[in-house]
């Protein structure tokens, strides 16, 4: 009676063994290629938040530097600064995280715009903040972020300032993404602020 | 194998059902026995994913593909692995399928995988692809078993591009994300809300009853 329970144990065992294998071959074969991917989409991305989909290839970034708490990549089109960007994520979308990246104009005052890096939201309802239109070339939830100051950043129906119109039965995810971009551009600013004030002489 | 309780069972136990044609074992899988609207498999993915045309057409590519390999490889093992645990093993073996998939298509495109991706995950916990592998893959041989991934797969498929387009349409006034309904048209938002979902396939359901039932009739 022992000997069958060993043998089916045994049986599962040696399919986990099988499987474990494959799946740790499968992954240190394609560990560097997808986070290569996942580096040069959020490259991409940075160029289209700065400048918008049609000409996002052309803007080129140097080395990172540290603005606060944000990691920003400044953007150059054709020599002139076009803007800096930096990722922010929030944990208050529908279905979990929800990374995009900001792009900020030379004067720290403006966006330029914003792209949806990463998401699980439903598709079709959530999802649609990265939905491009039939037609158009940019989302135009992302879109819609292109020349705003910090208080027209929110939806229009959580504040009279606001200046974004919420997806259609997507507000949870409309407004994790707005919320979050006002608070992070804020933030920049601040630290910003900060970077730029002179050192007080003691 | 059931074991028959009779004992007169024995010459129909031992007579050889006839190998279905291609064309058969299509429309087999594609009408008589469509996994979604005959076999109630696979209903929440079918729910959840049938917001639009593309949608749609995306979770039916990739479940195609995982239900094809699936069918193949645990035709293959059917014969290594006991009665008795052969469910949580066909689990694993569907499971790592999905994740190599995952890691497969991951690896080879970030569009791709940015259009797939949510959707992969969710094949895991498609009681199609442990349905077939139950009540077919694990008794028949290799090749029939991808034929019936095939064909499941396009039936699969099928219904979820009827249902994606009918809740498109009615519900945001699109197809395949181009505007045709006529201006007046005001779109019902709750065609692509889980509550349309239900309402769409019933009337599929239906549909497909009162076809049936004026053709035998």
């Amino acid at each position: 009676m022992n000997r069958i329970y060993l043998q089916l144990t045994g049986a599962v065992l040696a399919v986990c063994v099988v499987s474990a294998a494959l799946l740790g071959v499968s992954d240190s074969l394609t560990r560097d290629r997808i986070a290569a991917l996942v580096a040069g989409y959020t490259a991409k991305l940075r160029g289209e938040a700065l400048v918008g989909t049609e000409h996002g290839t052309e803007v080129t970034f140097g080395e990172p530097r540290m603005v606060g708490e944000f990691e920003v990549y400044d953007g150059t089109q054709n020599g002139t600064p076009v803007g800096s960007v930096f990722s922010v994520t929030t944990m208050k979308g529908y279905s979990g995280e929800i990374a995009f990246v900001i792009g900020v104009a030379p004067d720290g005052q403006t966006l330029t715009g914003i792209r949806v890096a990463r998401h699980t939201e439903t598709p079709g309802l959530g999802a649609n903040a990265a939905e491009v239109r039939y037609g158009e070339t940019d989302p135009w939830f992302c879109a819609q972020f292109a020349n705003l100051t910090v208080e027209q950043v929110r939806l229009r129906k959580d504040d009279p300032a606001g200046a974004l119109d919420g997806i259609t039965g997507a507000t949870i995810t409309s407004r994790a993404i707005a919320d979050r971009a006002q608070e992070a551009l804020a933030a920049y600013q601040a630290a910003l602020g900060t970077e730029n004030e002179p050192e007080v002489a003691p | 194998m059931s074991e028959s309780g009779t004992i007169e069972a024995p010459a129909a136990a031992l007579a050889v059902e006839p190998i279905p044609t291609l064309g058969q074992d299509v429309a087999r899988g594609l009408w008589t026995d469509n996994p979604i609207l005959v076999l109630m498999l696979g209903l929440c993915p079918t729910l959840a994913v049938t917001t639009s045309i593309r949608n749609g057409f995306s979770m039916g590519a990739a479940t195609f593909g995982v239900l094809l390999g699936s069918n193949v490889v645990i035709s293959l093992v059917k014969d290594f692995i006991p009665k008795q645990i052969r469910i949580p093993c066909y689990i694993v073996v569907i499971a790592t399928f999905v994740t190599l998939a995952d890691q497969a298509i991951a690896a080879s495109s970030r569009e791709l995988y940015m259009a797939l991706g949510i959707f992969i995950k969710l094949i895991v916990v498609n009681c199609i692809i442990l349905g077939r592998a139950e009540a077919f893959a694990s008794r028949n041989t290799v090749w029939m078993s991808a034929r019936d991934g095939i064909v499941m797969g396009l039936g699969f498929t099928c219904v979820l591009v009827v249902l994606g387009g009918l809740r498109e349409l009615l519900g945001v006034g699109t197809l395949m994300g181009v505007p045709v309904t006529p201006q007046a048209f005001q779109p019902s938002l709750i065609m692509i809300l889980p509550a349309g979902g239900f309402a769409g396939l019933a009337l599929l359901i239906a549909g497909m009853n009162a076809i049936n039932r004026r053709r035998s009739a």
